[in-house]
């Protein structure tokens, strides 16, 4: 058995398989905005992140939660090697750190201390202005070797188990990062995907360079990597940044493909529309089967009227991206999915 | 084999410094002046660079005691300039669509940065923030009133009256330039005297060229009034 959870704008979907048929098993966190989701499979946990709220805890496959940190969260990762550690990044800009599966946490304040140099880079354009952690990467080859992503303000690196950090961003042209990944094959090679494009590392981010042969979009917002004898990416795009999608054609979303660790791309069809309307804004893969695929598509809320959460989709693939299938239509925008295997 | 694109920000010396117009910012700054001059550069760069005007940033530096500005342009708009400058048009429709309405919408914003300044307490708050807070109010106007005014005048971007849209600038001059100034030099005198040492340094100056310098000029006289 294997479930998904889908993070609206107005609380978690929880969607269970069972022989091959998908049905919602239940609806909760209701009327939270859940930016973030993650699973602990080995341990039977699942946490989300709420905005403006804090990491809930779930043993039961969402029947109770337990609220462990207050916070404003919007990104959450649990370590590859150790299922016990948990983090969250928050807005402002602080990294959080669970080593008791979610129950007690403890703040990375090294990050604190970079440089006031650097630090002058962390900002958002929309009101308040305050940048956020919007994507955290524990490297799978070493535990200790932790990326960030801020959103905006560039990439940092700690190679200390999170009490230094120094930026990485060099190279990067506009520091509206989305998502920063280690490839599981290669410790040195390391993917970013920001507002103004792709880029891909060879020396652990150190010098960036940018990537765009094949794409036909140019702004970046999540990724996922297969390991394989050359890493396979797969990319979710939109045309423009999200101010620009109230214009009909909406945020023209489409997810790429590129079987050679980065370096080219190919659109993907199979049975997603050329151009969705809605922006496909979180790719997962499954933890029991590598060839599927899940996409969970939504609005950029502010665009909308006030307290409209939008609609959202969740769309599959079973055969590495190939074919796709919509398997929900949900009453509000979907920002994160998870897969997970029961 | 395929190769990626490299970016590298231009070293100051790469690039042609220009004086602002008068009455934007001052001529031969003092390190109030200068903070705010930098403030002003590091929200209009946000703000033009957020709507894919075709350059990176703006810089503030002092040449001979004199205030100096340079724009340095954008990799990824060289790469598709067109590109970029549908995206610009996309991007600022939002604003140019009604410039009195976006202006209304931000007001609140500036205003608020003002009563921050007016509250400053440098016992509860640091120079950083109050930085941040300036490049804060220069920010909201810059993207919602002054560039989406620049494109509607000068590429004919948007539906707002030519003359709402200029009112719209003069309130954003006198709350920005007139009042915000005023308040953000009056916290700066009460967190104490600067001590940042300005870099004077010798660096090529003229009139700059280049995509990055699109409708630069026309901004920074809309907010001069010139």
């Amino acid at each position: 058995m294997r479930r998904t959870y889908v993070a609206t704008e107005i609380g978690l979907e929880v969607l269970a398989e069972d022989g091959g048929e998908w049905r919602t098993e239940r609806s909760t966190l209701q009327g939270k905005t859940v930016d973030a989701i993650v699973a602990a499979d080995e341990l039977g946990l699942v946490y989300a992140g709420v905005g403006h709220d804090g990491v809930y805890r779930t043993a039961d496959a969402g029947q109770t939660w337990e609220r462990t940190l207050e916070a404003d969260v919007r990104s959450m990762v649990v370590d590859p090697d150790d299922p016990s550690t948990v983090y969250a990044g928050t807005e402002p800009v602080h990294l959080w750190r669970s080593r008791d599966a979610g129950r007690t946490w403890a703040e990375l304040e090294g990050l604190q201390r970079v440089p006031e140099a650097v630090r002058e880079r962390w900002w958002f354009p929309v009101y308040p202005h305050e940048p956020h952690v919007l994507s955290i990467c524990v490297s799978p080859h070493d535990s200790r070797q932790i990326y960030v992503g801020l959103e905006h303000g560039g990439i940092l690196r700690s190679d200390d188990d999170g009490a230094t950090w120094k930026d990485v961003s060099a190279g990067i042209e506009y520091l509206d990062i989305h998502m920063v990944a280690a490839d599981p094959k290669r410790q040195n090679l390391v993917y970013a995907a920001t507002a103004r494009g792709f880029y891909r590392s060879e020396d652990y981010g150190r010098d960036w360079l940018q990537y765009d042969a094949g794409f036909a979009r140019d702004y970046m917002h999540d990724f996922i990597v297969l390991p394989g004898e050359r890493s396979r990416l797969f990319m979710t795009t939109a045309n423009g940044v999200p101010p620009n999608w109230l214009r009909d054609s909406r945020a023209e979303s489409a997810i790429y493909r590129s079987d050679d660790e980065g370096l080219t791309w190919h659109q993907l069809g199979g049975g997603l529309p050329a151009r969705m309307p809605l922006m496909v804004w979180n790719l997962v893969g499954d933890p029991l089967d590598e060839a599927r695929l899940y996409a969970g598509a939504g609005e950029y809320v502010p665009n909308l009227p006030k307290g409209d959460p939008g609609r959202g989709e969740l769309w599959a693939s079973t055969d590495h991206g190939d074919t796709w299938t919509r398997l929900a239509t949900l009453g509000g925008s979907v920002n994160k999915v998870c897969a997970a295997a029961a | 084999m395929t190769s990626g694109s490299r970016w590298r920000s231009p070293a100051d010396g790469e690039l042609t410094w220009f004086r602002p117009p008068a009455g934007l910012l001052p001529a031969r700054p003092n390190p109030h002046e200068l903070l705010d001059a930098q403030a002003f550069a590091f929200g209009a760069s946000r703000a033009l660079e957020s709507l894919y005007f075709p350059m990176s940033e703006i810089r503030a530096r002092l040449i001979d005691g004199e205030l100096h500005l340079t724009v340095a342009p954008s990799g990824t708009a060289s790469r598709d300039l067109e590109l970029h400058k549908k995206n610009m048009r996309d991007s600022a429709l939002r604003f140019s669509r009604g410039v009195r309405a976006a202006w209304q919408r931000v007001r609140p914003q500036v205003e608020e940065y003002s009563a921050f300044f007016e509250a400053f307490d440098p016992g509860k708050s640091d120079l950083f923030r109050l930085k941040r807070v300036r490049a804060n109010q220069w920010f909201a106007p810059m993207r919602a009133v002054v560039a989406p005014t620049a494109l509607l005048l000068y590429e004919g971007i948007g539906q707002t009256p030519r003359e709402d849209a200029l009112a719209a600038v003069a309130e954003v001059r006198h709350e920005v330039i007139d009042r915000g100034r005023a308040l953000f030099y009056q916290a700066l005198d009460r967190a104490g005297p600067s001590q940042a040492t300005p870099p004077n340094e010798p660096l090529p100056t003229g009139d700059p060229s280049g995509p990055q310098m699109f409708l630069i000029p026309e901004i920074l006289a809309l907010l001069a009034d010139k």
